[in-house]
């Protein structure tokens, strides 16, 4: 579904990706793993639009994608849930869902009353404004937002940093509701045990490289690849 | 009484706000500052007088004259949009703003092909003139007509902001505009719609005034001034705010013209100062998200290469040797650009390393001319001591001016110092008596040893040539690394002990100073002062000759300052349409060059060694 080939992005004179090159599968949840500054957050910029690469390329759906602007990569069906949530603080939840809305996709839109479903929190407040709500809420409610836009693939970044256990679940049982409704995730975090049994298949980023591909279950066997990669 | 000009300061208050609503807005989604507002309500003037002309004088048409040529102004501000600032939402905020000042230069000279210098009135028709009671006082229609009108365009605004999906838009855009696109929205349509809403409100100002405002070329630049001032008191992006301020600044010009006539500007830049010293980011507006960098990445400026250097030396010897060859026309035009060089030096300065940009430098440069011309005229001073007591008095005002103006940054700055160089322009050309106004001081001539035009010119060589050294051994001492560092991260370089108030102050004193020496120069140069050195225009040929150059190129004021003068001398006296075409190279410049020359020039030199260590290895 998503294709990623000899990415190569820089910031001025500092090369962070160089050469990434790594597939998300349809339906499937792949988890991006590495330390902090890998490289997850950038290649999630770049795959959104939101950085331009150097070289390489970026195919979504069997469409070239790198180097468009975001607003038409998101019309195409990709999601972003940004790591720092950017909720639009002045805007009530109802008017944050609504920047979000798209045209449906596949014969099927999400509602405002669906979201609530999966995120009974915010349907009781609906007219809070974003910039007074936990930084639990405003998670919830950046997926919510990214969901409006009905997108087949969602990229998700580091969605448990900073919040309690209880809200953790909470997050882990929404990834597993978009799992079960066909939409591709594309997972980035450092939690481990967080992607544990959410994750199908997992790369690992280290240095702006993919230093390691597979399945998840082959990772979790394997502690000296974790100790290598990803132990703090 | 009083509340006869209470009323009239509320119908003041809504045509200010139109204006400064419109610019508030379109700065909260698009980050624009949109220098040719006041094109915009001056053009709205005009385009009104000519629509309104054509309707009967009634309530109606009037009415209907008004809108027509708010939705004409409309249409222009969203091709303006689509032709020039959409090529420049990437480009680095001051690069914006100079395009804007394109349009501006544009705008102006249209207007005056159209209809001349000539002041265009709208006689106020009997309806207008009409009166109703109120608490037994008769008020003019009209009157009361403005004065509803900045509430209700404040309601509606509101409505339009708060209840529709094009409000929530454009509201998340202001907080944060990438991820409104990262969510699907084109972003271009909406800032677009914005700038033509926005363009509207100034359009429909312009002609909503002209019963009681004629409509002159000189008007966009004021108005402008007015808007910036407003919307940096009521804070940058919000629509109350700027009516809130509009309502102030009314008050203020209404019953300053009664009480103090010759300071009403003085008295609004105080108030502006006493504002922003108590709240910072204007009276409802928010704090941005940190010190937003006027370039992307500011780079390190680098010590002069080798060649550089030679090129210098060579410059130093040419210029050194003009006099044996013509002491006429050529030696002036290389003293006007070696003055322009030291100028522009001093803004550099204060703009590129110290990151605190100015719009308004002309103010010092102005100072130190009036100083030395009046401590000339009146004292009787020889020129070395005048010119000595110019940079003094620049320099003592620059550091009280400052002490408040440093606690600013970026836009509010510029704005704020745009401002205040329009009260030093107001005062010169309104004291009449102590600075001959428009007059200005005539027979001004350099004496003693710098008597004979040769003399002069290496005084202005020396002066010139030994204070842009100054400035530029003043930015590698420990200093100049510190300043850099106050603009680069000023937490981190105040939690690494330096005293970043303390800095960026004598930085402005300093860029103050040197300004007005300038100005000294170029006074005794002239042999006379006049309010135009201070200028908007002015002050615009210093950014011009800065960011052309490459804000972060060392060797910019002096590249910039031979290019840009010339440049211009030569197009005043080839063609009356110079603004114009002076305009349209300054869009097309910043459009092509977004890293001003300097920056482009450094940029493929770059590419070039890449490719060939590329092919190399």
């Amino acid at each position: 579904m998503l294709e990623i080939s000899k990415l190569v992005v820089a910031y001025g004179q500092a090369t962070i990706l160089q050469g990434v090159e790594f597939q998300v599968r349809q339906g499937e949840v792949l988890a991006l793993l590495g330390r902090n500054g890998a490289g997850k957050s950038t290649t999630l910029k770049t795959i959104m639009g939101l950085l331009r690469p150097v070289s390489g390329h970026i195919s979504f759906a069997g469409q070239n994608i790198d180097g468009i602007d975001p607003f038409r990569i998101a019309r195409l069906g990709i999601g972003y849930v940004p790591e720092e949530r950017r909720i639009f603080n002045e805007l009530t939840v109802m008017e944050n869902l609504e920047i979000g809305r798209q045209q449906a996709r596949n014969g099927h839109a999400w509602s405002e009353e669906e979201l609530f479903e999966i995120f009974p929190n915010l349907g009781g407040m609906r007219a809070r404004r974003g910039g007074a709500m936990s930084g639990g809420e405003q998670q919830m409610l950046t997926i919510a937002r990214t969901l409006m836009g009905n997108p087949s693939l969602v990229l998700l970044d580091e969605p448990s940093e900073g919040l309690s256990p209880l809200i953790v679940e909470q997050m882990a049982e929404a990834i597993q509701i978009l799992k079960r409704r066909g939409i591709t995730v594309l997972l980035a975090e450092q939690n481990l045990h967080f992607t544990e049994y959410l994750a199908d298949d997992a790369v690992i980023m280290e240095k702006g490289r993919i230093v390691w591909s597979g399945a998840m279950k082959s990772l979790m066997a394997d502690a000296t690849l974790q100790a290598r990669y990803l132990a703090v | 009484m009083i509340l006869f000009q209470i009323l009239t300061a509320l119908g003041t208050a809504s045509s200010l706000f139109l204006v400064a609503a419109g610019l508030t807005v379109i700065f909260g989604v698009t980050r624009v500052v949109n220098f040719a507002h006041g094109s915009l309500y001056m053009l709205g003037a005009y385009v009104g007088w000519v629509v309104l002309s054509h309707l009967p004088q009634t309530i109606f048409g009037f009415t209907l004259g008004c809108l027509v040529t708010a939705a004409i102004i409309g249409v222009l501000g969203v091709l303006i949009e689509i032709c020039i600032l959409r090529r420049l939402y990437r480009v680095p905020e001051l690069y914006q703003l100079l395009a804007t000042f394109g349009v501006v230069l544009i705008a102006g000279n249209v207007v005056q092909l159209l209809w001349g210098t000539r002041v265009v009135t709208l006689p106020r028709a009997a309806w207008m003139q009409a009166t109703i009671s109120v608490s037994g006082h008769p008020f003019p229609v009209y009157s009361v007509v403005m004065m509803v009108v900045g509430p209700l365009v404040l309601l509606a605004l509101w409505l339009l902001f708060s209840r529709t999906r094009w409000g929530a838009l454009v509201r998340a855009a202001t907080e944060d505009r990438e991820m409104v696109g990262a969510l699907g929205i084109r972003q271009n349509i909406l800032f677009t719609t914005v700038f033509g809403l926005g363009a509207a409100l100034a359009g429909l100002s312009g002609a909503l005034s002209l019963p009681q405002v004629a409509a002159t070329s000189q008007m966009a630049l004021s108005a402008v001034s007015d808007a910036f001032v407003i919307v940096v008191i009521g804070g940058l992006g919000s629509v109350t705010g700027a009516f809130l301020a509009s309502v102030l600044i009314a008050v203020l010009q209404t019953f300053g013209a009664i009480i103090i006539p010759q300071y009403v500007m003085v008295a609004v830049f105080s108030v502006m100062a006493v504002v922003l010293v108590l709240r910072p980011n204007g009276l409802l507006g928010r704090a941005g998200k940190g010190g937003r960098a006027m370039g992307d990445l500011p780079k390190l400026v680098e010590g002069a290469t080798k060649l550089v250097i030679g090129l210098g030396v060579i410059a130093f010897i040419a210029a050194a040797l003009v006099p044996a060859f013509d002491t006429g026309y050529v030696l002036s035009i290389m003293q006007d650009a070696l003055i322009a060089m030291l100028f522009a030096a001093s803004l550099h300065f204060v703009m590129g390393p110290g990151g605190m940009p100015s719009f308004g430098h002309a103010a010092w440069f102005g100072i130190g001319a009036y100083g030395a011309a009046l401590s000339a005229s009146s004292w009787n001073l020889p020129m070395s001591e005048s010119i000595v007591f110019g940079v003094v008095t620049a320099s003592i005002l620059a550091a009280l001016v400052g002490s408040f103006m440093i606690r600013l940054s970026g836009i509010y700055l510029a704005m704020l110092t745009f401002a205040f160089a329009q009260v030093i322009w107001a005062l010169a050309t309104q004291m009449t008596g102590f600075t001959g106004g428009d007059n200005g001081i005539l027979n001004l001539w350099p004496d003693g040893v710098f008597a004979s035009p040769t003399a002069f010119y290496a005084l202005v060589l020396a002066l010139c040539a030994g204070g842009v050294l100054v400035l530029r051994r003043v930015l590698f001492s420990p200093f100049g690394f510190a300043l850099r560092a106050t603009r680069d991260a000023s937490a981190r370089a105040a939690a690494s002990g330096i005293p970043v108030g303390p800095v960026r102050h004598v930085a402005f004193t300093i860029s103050g100073g040197f300004a007005a020496l300038s100005g000294g120069l170029f006074a005794f140069a002239k042999g006379s002062v006049f309010p135009t050195y201070i200028n908007v225009s002015h002050s615009i040929d210093a950014l011009i000759i800065v960011l052309l150059g490459g804000i972060q190129t060392m060797a910019a004021p002096v590249v910039g300052a031979l290019v840009y003068t010339g440049l211009r001398d030569y197009l005043q006296a080839a063609t009356t349409i110079w603004p114009m075409l002076l305009g349209i190279a300054i869009i097309v410049i910043v459009s092509l060059f977004p890293q001003g020359i300097g920056g482009a020039a450094e940029h493929w030199w770059a590419r070039l060694g890449s490719r060939a260590k590329s092919k190399g290895g």
